[in-house]
């Protein structure tokens, strides 16, 4: 295989340094094999220009520190091979998180204030007996939790929804994955009505248009348009229920 | 558009350059707990619905604003259905004209006698009205929103981010294009061939865009309440709209090309 020169255009800038002047800034590398864009970021660090702030942790998709804008659309840097991607690479930071420097984002931030508004956590008013045996549930739960909680919080599914930058308060595909896990967890006692009152409403799953950008650049695959459309079946069919047993009751009353 | 330009624009986005996005940005990236729904919930945990019952309160198994908001995402896509599927009527019959002239004529003849007419037409514009109202509010409105939008939209140049932005510009001016439509065509009645013909071959200027924008915004709009409410998979509504979309052009085209040969005939 030839070796390709890869040009890299990389957004720089330090919020925190009032003299800097948001720039792109331009690096040459050789290309080696299998080179992903984690390994010649680092490369670049370390050879080029030690002051390029981006952020990682675990190489291998796990942690979804690493997410960037990879010629306009997010991925994952650890994940994108340089060989399927044009030779001239332009790297932003994710928009819709604060930005700490250059490629780096503050997601964590948001992540915490989305799992406090979807109360992120079993609800459940069983005591605690570490005597007991665990409760059980059906493989096919778990699986389907499991499926659910692959989610790496990178931040792409909001970094590529245009809701969720024209609208402050909209919980994304992130947040609306994280209460369908809940839904479905046999432990969590909330019933419809609560998860209901936290995304039954045009700031959770309603506001959501149906983009699909989530789905399209979500690095691990998620089935986001399922999910969300399971979520707006059940609070929509939910929310039928009651105006229709107010008017049954009606009915009944005039009857009788 | 050149990579350098595209690379200028992203720079000025306000998150990149330190600026709060929103009112009440703490600075720190920490969004304000706002919005009716969430007001006091996250300091104050909810009760359980045992502990609730047991303390005597009740508690409603739906709120009635996230009830309305349901209702409301309800009545978006019928409504869009209810005039996609008229639509889909409306192109059958018209129709006819492939038959001949006199078939046509006959047909606009039999919805006039029984006075289907007259009983659709207002249906048919409230509901029109009610589907304008109801997607006006996931619309982006303010110039920010708009301005967003468009970032977004050149930014990572998505499909179907691209389609809604259509549905968006096509939706505002097919409330022009139609309301033109139903005042020339119901202040005009009997509905005949030959009126028709004179209008498509004098306005054919009106009608071609028309059309084209009216069977697309119909046909996206199915695609997105299929795979907003998971009807279909998203290969399957991909395919059905790509299918839709050319039988229904095919056959508008076809029509208004009857239309304009007959109206040149005269």
């Amino acid at each position: 295989m030839s070796r390709r020169t890869l040009t890299f255009s990389i957004f720089r800038y330090n919020p925190y340094d009032p003299e800097f002047e948001p720039r792109m800034q331009e690096y040459v590398l050789e290309e080696t094999p299998r080179m992903t864009l984690f390994t010649a970021l680092t490369d670049i660090r370390e050879k080029l220009d030690p002051s390029l702030q981006f952020d990682f942790v675990c190489r291998s998709a796990v942690c979804g520190s690493c997410a960037l804008l990879v010629n306009g659309r997010p991925r994952l840097a650890c994940r994108t091979r340089t060989d399927e991607i044009p030779r001239r690479i332009t790297l932003h930071p994710l928009p819709f998180f604060r930005l700490i420097g250059d490629l780096s984002v503050d997601t964590g931030s948001w992540f915490a204030q989305m799992a406090g508004r979807v109360q992120s956590w079993v609800h459940t008013t069983r005591p605690f007996d570490p005597a007991s045996e665990e409760g059980r549930m059906s493989n096919e739960q778990a699986l389907a939790i499991y499926e659910l909680d692959r989610c790496i919080e990178c931040g792409c599914c909001l970094a590529a929804c245009a809701t969720a930058h024209m609208r402050d308060d909209f919980l994304g595909a992130a947040g609306l994955l994280r209460i369908a896990r809940f839904l479905i967890d046999p432990r969590d006692q909330r019933t419809d009505g609560d998860f209901f009152e936290v995304v039954g409403t045009d700031e959770g799953v309603f506001g959501c248009v149906g983009l699909l950008a989530c789905h399209d650049y979500c690095p691990k695959n998620l089935p986001l348009m399922t999910q969300l459309a399971y979520l707006r079946r059940k609070l929509a069919l939910a929310s039928l229920r009651p105006p229709l047993r107010w008017i049954l009751r009606q009915i009944a009353r005039r009857v009788a | 558009m050149s990579g350098r330009r595209k690379e200028k624009r992203v720079m000025r986005a306000p998150e990149y350059l330190g600026q709060p996005r929103y009112a009440g940005d703490d600075g720190d990236g920490h969004r304000p707990v706002s919005g009716f729904m969430f007001q006091g919930q996250a300091t104050s945990l909810p009760l359980p619905r045992e502990q609730a019952a047991a303390l005597g309160r009740r508690l409603p198994l739906v709120t009635w604003p996230s009830l309305t908001a349901a209702m409301l995402e309800l009545a978006t896509s019928i409504s869009g259905l209810g005039l996609a599927v008229f639509l889909f009527i409306h192109m059958g019959l018209l129709s006819s004209v492939l038959l001949g002239a006199q078939s046509m004529d006959a047909l606009g003849a039999f919805l006039e006698r029984y006075y289907l007419l007259h009983a659709m037409a207002p249906l048919l514009i409230l509901l029109l009205l009610a589907h304008v109202l109801l997607v006006t509010r996931k619309a982006p409105t303010t110039f920010r929103q708009q301005w967003i939008l468009m970032r977004q939209l050149r930014r990572i140049g998505h499909l179907d981010t691209w389609t809604w932005a259509f549905q968006v510009v096509s939706g505002a001016a097919l409330l022009v294009f139609a309301s033109i439509h139903l005042w020339t065509a119901l202040t005009d009645l009997p509905i005949e061939a030959v009126k028709s013909a004179d209008r498509v071959s004098t306005y054919l200027w009106f009608d071609i865009p028309f059309v084209l924008m009216v069977v697309g915004h119909a046909c996206v709009g199915l695609y997105r309440i299929a795979v907003k409410w998971g009807l279909l998979s998203r290969r399957g509504a991909y395919g059905a709209l790509v299918a839709l979309m050319a039988v229904a052009l095919a056959l508008e085209f076809a029509i208004v090309s009857t239309f304009y040969g007959l109206g040149g005939g005269l």
